[in-house]
C-alpha cells in the first residue's frame, strides 16, 4: 500500500483510528540500561526502521511485502539487522567516559541497493553502509571450496567463478568515521537536501560536514562565550531544511529557535535580528559572542506571559526537539508542556500551541526535584503534515489533528497489545471526581517516559519507543 | 582507631556538598555547648547512614548496566510532593556510591522537620499561614535543592551542560529576587548562632565568593567549608543583621562550577573546594590529623573534598587512599 497518502482524508472523516500492529523487545519487568531505546528513524521510504539503544546498538527493522493470501493486514516489521554501532571509550585527558548511547540515527537517501545511515554518540558520528549479500562465488582456482589457499604451481586448468545464491546475509559496514570535532555532547545529526552534507549540533557549536571527508568539518555556529563563566545558554537541537540545503534551524535552551541562511556568512550565529546590515556589533549581553559577519537570521521566540512566570519558566521553555514539516512551510518545536507549530515566515509568534500535559504545571516542583523536567521529548510530524505527535508521561503519548483540532491521549502498553486492537483514548484526571478510566496526576507513572517517536513518511504507522519496548501502531484500514 | 577516622573523614567529605539541612553541622557549631549537641546529633545519623550504606552494593567501574551517572530507573516512580518526600535512596545510591543516600535522607529528614515545623508543602501555601513566609519558604527549599543538584552535576562522570546551565539559570533568577527582596545576606559570626537550623546553610560558595569579592572581613570563618553551618537567613524572624551580599560572589562561583565542567581535570573540581576550612571537620578529636584526596576515577564520582592539609598538593596523592577508604566503608 504504497503511497497510501498518510492522514489523507477518507471519505468519511479526518479522525485517525489507531490500532496496534506489533511491538519489539523483551516482556520482563527488570529492564537492562543497555536496552532502553534512545532514537527511532524511520527511512525515506519507510521500508526501514531503525533504533538505537543506551548499549550502543543499532537494530534495524524491515517491513515485509505485502502477503497476497491476507490483503487486510499491512507489512509488518521484522529485524533485517542489528549491529554494534558504538563502543564506549574512555577520553584520558578529561578522565571522563565517553557513553556508547545512541543519540540520533538519520538514513541517508537510498542511491543504490545498499542503505547508508549516520549514527552518533556524543562524540563520534559513523556512517554505516547496510548491505544484503544473497550470492556467493564459487569455483574459485587460487582456493579451494573451504578455503585453503591451492599451491599456483598444482594449477593446470582455469575455470570461471559462478554465482550461486545463499540465504540473505544483511552486513553492516562503518564506512565512515567522523570524530574529534565535537567537545560537547552531539544533540543532534541532520542530512542535507543536498545529500552530500550533514550537520552535527553539540551544545555549543554546530558542524558542517561532507559524507566523503572525515578529516575536516566546518563550523558553521558558535555560540560559546569567550567567557564560560557567562554561559547561559546552550544549543538544543538542530535540523536542515527538507528542500533548501542552505537553511537550517537550531533551538536553545531558553526557547528561541534561529533560522539560519549559510549563503549570507559563513558563520551564523549573530544575535539579533533586529540589527539589520552593517558593521559587525559588538555584543555587550551577558552571553558574549566573538564579532562576525553579518548573516540572514530569523529569530522565534514567543513573548512570554507574564501572568504565568514562574522559577520554572525557562526550564520549561527550553526546546527539546524541532522539526520541519514535509512542505517546508512550517516547523514544530516541542517544550517541556507543549508543542508549537511555526510558520517560517512568522518569527513572533507560533501559529498553533498544542498543550501535551498541562496538569504537569503545578507539579513542575516534583519534576523538578526527581530531574524529570530535563526530560527532552521528541516531536513528528505526519506525512501529509496534517497531524503530529510527541510522547509523555505513563507510557502516554498524544496525536494533533491540526484540521480538526482535535487531540487524543493514546498508551503504549502491554495490555492492549492484541493484533489490530483499536487503542482507547485514556484520559487523565486533573483533580476533582475521577471517572471510571481515567488515571489521576498522582498516579502517573514517570519511569515510563516515551520520548522517541517517529512517523512513516508516507502512511499511517507510527512507531514509538517505551524505555526498552518499540511499538508499531498502524491506522485501521478503512 | 584509624577505621574511625578515616570512616569519619569519609562522611564528612560528603555532608560537605549536602549543605541542606547539614544538622550536624548546624549552628549548634558557633559554640561549644552547641557544639557538642551538634556532634550527638550527627553520630547517630551518622550511625544510621553507615547502616544504610552497607546494605547498598556499590556501582562498579564500567559496569554496563548501572551507570553512576544516569538516573536509575527505579528511583522516578510516582509523583511525589516536593516538600514531604524525598528522592528514593536507591537511586541517589546508584547514582554516587554511598553520597547521595545521605542526601536522599538529610534531604528528608530536613524537609520532614521543616513540615512538621510549617506544615507546608512546595507546591502551594498551607491555608492559615500568610503568604509571604510561604513563598519565601518554597523560594528557600528550590535553591536548595538547585545548589545540590549543582554540586551533584560536578561529581557526575560527565555532567549534562544543558541540565546544568538551566538550573544554574534558576539559581541565578532566585538570588536575584532575592537580592531585591533584601533577604540575600550573609549573616555575621556573632549572630550567626541564633540562625534557625532549617535555613539553607549559605554554601560555602557564597562565603568564600563574598570574602574575596568584597574584602571584607566579616565572613564567618576565615575558609569556610562547603555545607557549613546557615550563615544566611532569609526572612527570618531572628533578624539576623548581617547585610554583606554575596551576589558577585555567588556569580563568580557559578561561573566557576562552569569553568570546571568545561575543563574536567581532576585538579580543576578541586580547585573550587580548595580553600575549605581545615578545621571546620573537627568532629571530633580522631578527624583531627586527616588529609584530603580528590578521587575522580570513571567509578567513583570527582567530589572534591578537601580536608587538614592544604588541598591541591596533597590531593592527588591521597586519591588511592581515599579510594580504598570508600571501597571499605561501601563494601562493608
Amino acid at each position: 500500500m504504497a503511497g497510501a497518502g498518510g492522514g489523507g482524508c477518507p471519505a468519511g472523516g479526518n479522525d485517525l483510528q489507531w490500532c496496534f500492529s506489533q511491538v519489539k523487545g523483551a516482556i520482563d519487568e527488570d529492564v537492562a540500561e543497555a536496552d532502553i531505546i534512545s532514537t527511532v528513524e524511520f527511512n525515506y521510504s519507510g521500508d526501514l526502521l531503525a533504533t538505537g539503544d543506551k548499549g550502543g546498538r543499532v537494530v534495524i527493522f524491515q517491513r515485509e511485502q505485502e502477503n497476497k493470501s491476507r490483503p487486510h493486514s499491512r507489512g509488518e516489521y521484522n529485524v533485517y539487522s542489528t549491529f554494534q554501532s558504538h563502543e564506549p571509550e574512555f577520553d584520558y585527558l578529561k578522565s571522563l567516559e565517553i557513553e556508547e548511547k545512541i543519540n540520533k540515527i538519520r538514513w541517508l537517501p537510498q542511491q543504490n541497493a545498499a542503505h547508508f545511515l549516520l549514527s552518533t554518540n556524543d562524540k563520534t558520528i559513523k556512517l554505516w553502509k547496510i548491505s544484503e549479500r544473497d550470492k556467493r562465488a564459487e569455483g574459485y582456482n587460487l582456493k579451494d571450496e573451504d578455503g585453503r589457499l591451492r599451491d599456483p604451481f598444482r594449477i593446470t586448468a582455469l575455470r570461471v567463478p559462478i554465482l550461486k545464491p545463499m540465504d540473505l546475509m544483511v552486513e553492516a559496514s562503518p564506512r565512515r568515521i567522523f570524530a574529534n570535532a565535537h567537545t560537547y555532547h552531539i544533540n543532534s545529526i541532520s542530512v542535507n537536501s543536498d545529500h552530500e552534507t550533514y550537520l552535527s549540533a553539540d551544545d555549543l557549536r554546530i558542524n558542517l560536514w561532507h559524507l566523503e571527508i572525515t578529516d575536516r568539518s566546518f563550523n558553521i555556529v558558535d555560540i560559546k562565550p569567550v567567557n564560560m563563566e557567562e554561559l547561559t545558554e546552550v544549543i538544543t537541537a538542530a535540523e536542515f531544511h527538507p528542500h533548501q540545503c542552505n537553511v537550517f534551524v537550531y533551538s536553545s535552551s531558553k526557547g528561541t529557535i534561529r533560522l539560519c541562511d549559510m549563503r549570507s556568512s559563513a558563520l551564523c550565529d549573530r544575535h539579533s535580528k533586529l540589527t539589520g546590515p552593517g558593521p559587525p556589533l559588538e555584543v555587550s549581553e551577558a552571553q558574549k559572542v566573538k564579532a562576525r559577519k553579518l548573516t540572514d537570521w530569523k529569530v522565534f521566540e514567543e513573548p512570554e506571559d507574564p501572568s504565568s512566570r514562574s522559577f520554572f519558566s525557562e526550564i520549561i521553555s527550553s526546546i527539546s526537539d524541532v522539526r520541519f514539516s514535509h512542505s517546508g512551510r512550517y516547523m514544530m518545536t516541542r517544550d517541556y508542556l507543549s508543542v508549537k507549530v511555526w510558520d517560517l515566515n512568522m518569527e513572533s509568534r507560533p501559529v498553533e500551541t498544542h498543550q501535551v500535559h498541562e496538569y504537569l504545571r503545578s507539579k513542575l516542583c516534583s519534576l523538578y526535584e526527581n530531574d524529570c523536567i530535563f526530560d527532552k521529548f521528541e516531536c513528528c510530524w505526519g506525512g501529509s503534515d496534517s497531524a503530529i505527535m510527541t510522547g509523555s508521561y505513563n507510557n502516554f503519548f498524544r496525536m494533533f489533528d491540526r484540521n480538526t483540532r482535535r487531540d487524543v491521549t493514546l498508551e503504549a502498553s502491554r495490555e492492549n497489545s492484541k493484533p489490530r486492537a483499536s487503542l482507547k483514548p485514556r484520559k487523565v484526571c486533573t483533580g476533582g471526581k475521577r471517572k471510571k478510566d481515567e488515571i489521576s496526576v498522582d498516579s502517573l507513572d514517570f519511569n515510563k517516559k516515551i520520548l522517541h517517536t517517529a512517523w512513516h513518511p508516507a502512511e499511517n504507522i507510527i512507531a514509538v519507543a517505551a524505555t526498552n519496548n518499540l511499538y508499531i501502531f498502524q491506522d485501521k484500514v478503512n | 582507631m584509624i577505621w574511625r577516622g578515616t570512616f569519619s573523614l569519609f562522611f564528612v567529605f560528603f555532608f560537605n556538598f549536602f549543605f541542606q539541612r547539614l544538622f550536624i553541622f548546624g549552628t549548634e557549631r558557633e559554640t561549644e555547648h552547641e557544639r557538642g549537641r551538634g556532634r550527638e546529633r550527627g553520630r547517630h545519623r551518622i550511625g544510621n547512614r553507615l547502616q544504610a550504606l552497607s546494605h547498598q552494593p556499590r556501582a562498579r567501574h564500567g559496569a554496563r548496566t548501572h551507570r553512576p551517572r544516569d538516573r536509575d530507573l527505579a528511583e522516578v516512580g510516582r509523583l511525589t510532593d516536593c516538600a514531604t518526600q524525598a528522592p528514593h535512596p536507591s537511586r541517589c545510591l546508584k547514582r554516587v556510591p554511598g553520597v547521595a543516600v545521605l542526601q536522599g535522607r538529610m534531604f528528608a529528614r530536613g524537609l520532614k522537620r521543616k513540615s512538621s515545623e510549617d506544615a507546608e508543602d512546595a507546591d502551594g501555601g498551607v491555608a492559615g499561614l500568610p503568604a509571604a513566609p510561604s513563598y519565601t519558604l518554597q523560594r528557600q527549599s528550590l535553591l536548595d535543592m538547585s545548589l545540590v543538584k549543582l554540586q551533584l552535576c560536578h561529581m557526575l562522570v560527565e555532567p549534562n551542560l544543558c541540565r546544568s546551565v538551566l538550573i544554574a539559570n534558576t539559581v541565578r533568577q532566585i538570588q536575584e529576587e532575592m537580592t531585591q527582596d533584601g533577604t540575600w545576606r550573609v549573616v555575621a559570626p556573632q549572630a550567626a548562632g541564633r540562625a534557625p537550623l532549617d535555613r539553607l546553610v549559605s554554601t560555602e560558595i557564597l562565603c568564600r565568593s563574598g570574602r574575596e569579592q568584597e574584602g571584607e572581613g566579616d565572613c564567618p570563618l576565615p575558609d569556610p567549608a562547603p555545607g557549613q553551618a546557615p550563615r544566611r537567613p532569609q526572612s527570618s524572624p531572628w533578624g539576623l543583621d548581617g547585610s554583606r551580599e554575596g551576589r558577585g560572589g555567588f556569580q563568580k562561583s557559578l561561573d566557576h562550577i562552569f569553568e570546571t565542567l568545561e575543563n574536567k581535570t581532576p585538579g580543576s573540581v578541586e580547585e573550587l573546594f580548595s580553600d575549605v576550612d581545615s578545621s571546620y571537620y573537627d568532629l571530633d578529636a580522631v578527624l583531627t590529623g586527616m588529609v584530603g584526596g580528590a578521587p575522580t576515577g570513571p567509578g567513583l564520582p570527582a567530589f572534591a573534598p578537601t580536608a587538614a592539609a592544604p588541598p591541591s598538593s596533597t590531593c592527588r596523592s591521597d586519591l588511592g587512599e581515599l579510594e580504598h577508604t570508600v571501597e571499605i566503608l561501601v563494601e562493608t
